[in-house]
């Protein structure tokens, strides 16, 4: 008799908590709807005391994390540690959960990171970050985009190939990313290649006509190739 | 009394027959560990109900408590807490001193009684137990509330007139207990009803301490002592009698006085009679316990109540968990927001605006 009682005693206090757990969760998330990233963080870190592998209340901290993290870019201030810290409760979050909803964000994660890393250190080796980004989002199109900036600003002739093929994947994948045709257009530009850079900048303008970069570079192109026709080099 | 809820009756272990009498049989029961008196009444007879009601919340020292009262297969039953002592009935003969002593200590109770407007309408030395106590011997109070006369020899006049219980016709049962305590035997004597209806008719003619000095074992101070208190308490007419028990407690007073009686002697007597009937175990005892004696069976069948204690623990459980888990479900489920999910996705679409990505491009230029 009493041992039925201890069982259905447990079992609501098991439900109990769950649902306490669930609630935490709950306003956890509202709040990171609405902006409030501290409380959020607070009703996550509330749920994962009580069960640390909630992969829900694992993700909404991630994300807390990450949403204030990427407000701060928008202020322009330092955001190493926080890219760093929203980065290793993903790390933790992708044991709890490998279905591969939080790839995307975790892939952005990344991104952010190792533009942060570079912003402290400019000599700071991020390229395994990036790819480990574009393994979990082969359409992170950012990683792919500061890959081939990193690559071309090597210098040699195999990296500023491989970034030329960066960019033509991203253009032709994604023809709405303008700034790989800025980037894609910059190397042909670096290398003389005057009408493969008016190419790429005109290609990119069509698509994003008020674009002040590629209107500037396109016209400085169109003038030199006017220049090499005049001057008989074309 | 409610056949569900839980009645001591259902939980009595042991029964002993204590008294079989013509208006109720007495039974010793014990019952959670303690003792109890069972009185189960013949099928005509019944007790004051709203005297045991009022009695069933009081605490009044000298006087028995009731625990439990109600009809049980169609028998009026009462149950109260087991008085260890000696009846009063079953002492042959008390000293006057003591005897005294031990109708203040009644009138006390009654008294306080009276202030709840309850009389007890059955004095007689059956209904006063003699305890042991640390002073000595100290009288309980028992049977209150009974319909009719009560024990005939000791009813007051306007009883057999069918007139209810008073103050008055108490202090009239207060004197015939008296002499009987002191003498050892009842003053009216008879065989019938109408015998004692006659008696007592003519209680004013009966010269009491002419009775008590023809027995040859009183002092004279003895019977002077006693005079003026048959003169007082054996009265036809209620308001010859005593106003109330305070102006007993003075006769009484008086009649200690009389005696020749201090405080201290008083005690010494009491404890000494105490000793005595105690030791010697005087006369037919009371059962020490309600334990003791041979077991019978029980007047009445007793419920088992356990499976019905189940029921109710497993119905109150089972409400109980019902709205636990009702609640856990409305917490889990009810009140469901967008997931975290769609709120990654959210940010996931925000941070992936391809419209912010000029506004990115100085930065992703110049970043390395």
């Amino acid at each position: 008799m009493f041992g039925r009682i201890h069982y259905i005693v447990a079992l609501c206090a098991t439900l109990l908590l769950i649902a306490c757990v669930e609630d935490d969760v709950r306003r956890g998330n509202d709040a990171l709807r609405i902006g409030d990233y501290d409380r959020a963080i607070q009703n996550f870190s509330k749920a994962l005391d009580v069960e640390p592998a909630n992969r829900d209340a694992r993700y909404g901290l991630a994300l807390s994390y990450y949403a204030v993290a990427e407000e701060a870019e928008h202020l322009k201030t330092p955001t190493f540690d926080m890219w760093n810290r929203t980065a290793r409760e993903f790390d933790i979050l992708s044991r709890v959960d490998s279905s591969g909803r939080i790839d995307a964000n975790y892939s952005t994660c990344l991104f952010y990171l190792a533009r942060a890393t570079m912003a402290q250190n400019s000599a700071a080796n991020v390229l395994p970050l990036l790819d480990r980004s574009i393994q979990l989002d082969s359409l992170n199109f950012f990683s792919f985009n500061l890959k081939g900036l990193i690559l071309s600003e090597r210098g040699d002739k195999e990296s500023v190939e491989n970034a030329k093929k960066i960019f033509i994947h991203v253009v032709t994948r994604e023809p709405q990313f303008i700034s790989a045709y800025v980037n894609l257009g910059n190397i042909y530009w670096d290398e003389g290649d005057v009408e493969s850079a008016w190419d790429t900048w005109s290609a990119g303008l069509e698509r994003s006509p008020k674009n002040q970069s590629l209107i500037y570079w396109t016209q400085v192109a169109e003038d030199s190739l006017k220049s090499m026709v005049l001057s008989g080099r074309l | 009394m409610d056949s569900l809820s839980p009645s001591i009756l259902d939980r009595v272990r042991d029964c002993t027959l204590l008294h079989h009498g013509g208006e109720a049989d007495v039974y010793g029961v014990v019952a959670d560990g303690n003792e109890y008196v069972l009185k189960w009444y013949g099928s005509e007879n019944r007790f004051d109900e709203s005297v045991i009601e009022t009695l069933s919340h009081l605490n009044i020292p000298g006087l028995y408590r009731i625990r439990e009262s109600g009809v049980r297969e169609n028998t009026a039953y009462l149950l109260y807490d087991f008085v260890q002592g000696l009846s009063s009935a079953e002492v042959p003969q008390i000293p006057v001193a003591v005897a005294l002593l031990l109708l203040r200590e009644l009138g006390r109770t009654l008294e306080a009684l009276a202030g709840k407007d309850v009389h007890h309408g059955d004095l007689n030395p059956a209904n006063v137990v003699l305890c042991p106590s640390k002073f000595g011997l100290h009288a309980v109070l028992i049977d209150c509330g009974i319909v009719g006369p009560g024990a005939l020899a000791y009813a007051a006049p306007e009883r057999f007139q069918g007139k209810p219980a008073s103050v008055k016709s108490d202090l009239f049962s207060i004197g015939l207990m008296l002499f009987r305590w002191v003498a050892g035997h009842d003053l009216l004597e008879a065989d019938n009803y109408d015998g004692y209806a006659a008696q007592v008719a003519s209680i004013d003619n009966i010269d009491v301490t002419g009775i008590l000095y023809e027995m040859g074992c009183f002092s004279a101070q003895e019977l002077s002592s006693l005079d003026p208190l048959w003169k007082s308490l054996l009265r036809f007419n209620p308001e010859d009698r005593p106003e109330d028990f305070d102006e007993l407690d003075e006769l009484l007073e008086i009649a200690l006085s009389t005696l020749g009686v201090g405080e201290v002697t008083a005690q010494t007597s009491l404890q000494h009679f105490s000793e005595k009937l105690f030791d010697e175990k005087t006369g037919q005892k009371f059962p020490a316990s309600a334990q003791d004696g041979e077991k019978t069976a029980l007047p009445y069948r007793k419920c088992d109540v356990q499976p019905q204690k189940k029921i109710r623990k497993f119905a109150i459980l089972g409400v109980f968990g019902l709205i636990l888990i009702l609640i856990a479900l409305w917490l889990a489920f009810g009140t469901k927001s967008p997931d975290i999910d769609a709120t990654g996705n959210l940010l996931l679409e925000k941070s992936r605006n391809l419209e912010s990505v000029d506004s990115q491009e100085d930065i992703l230029r110049g970043a390395p």
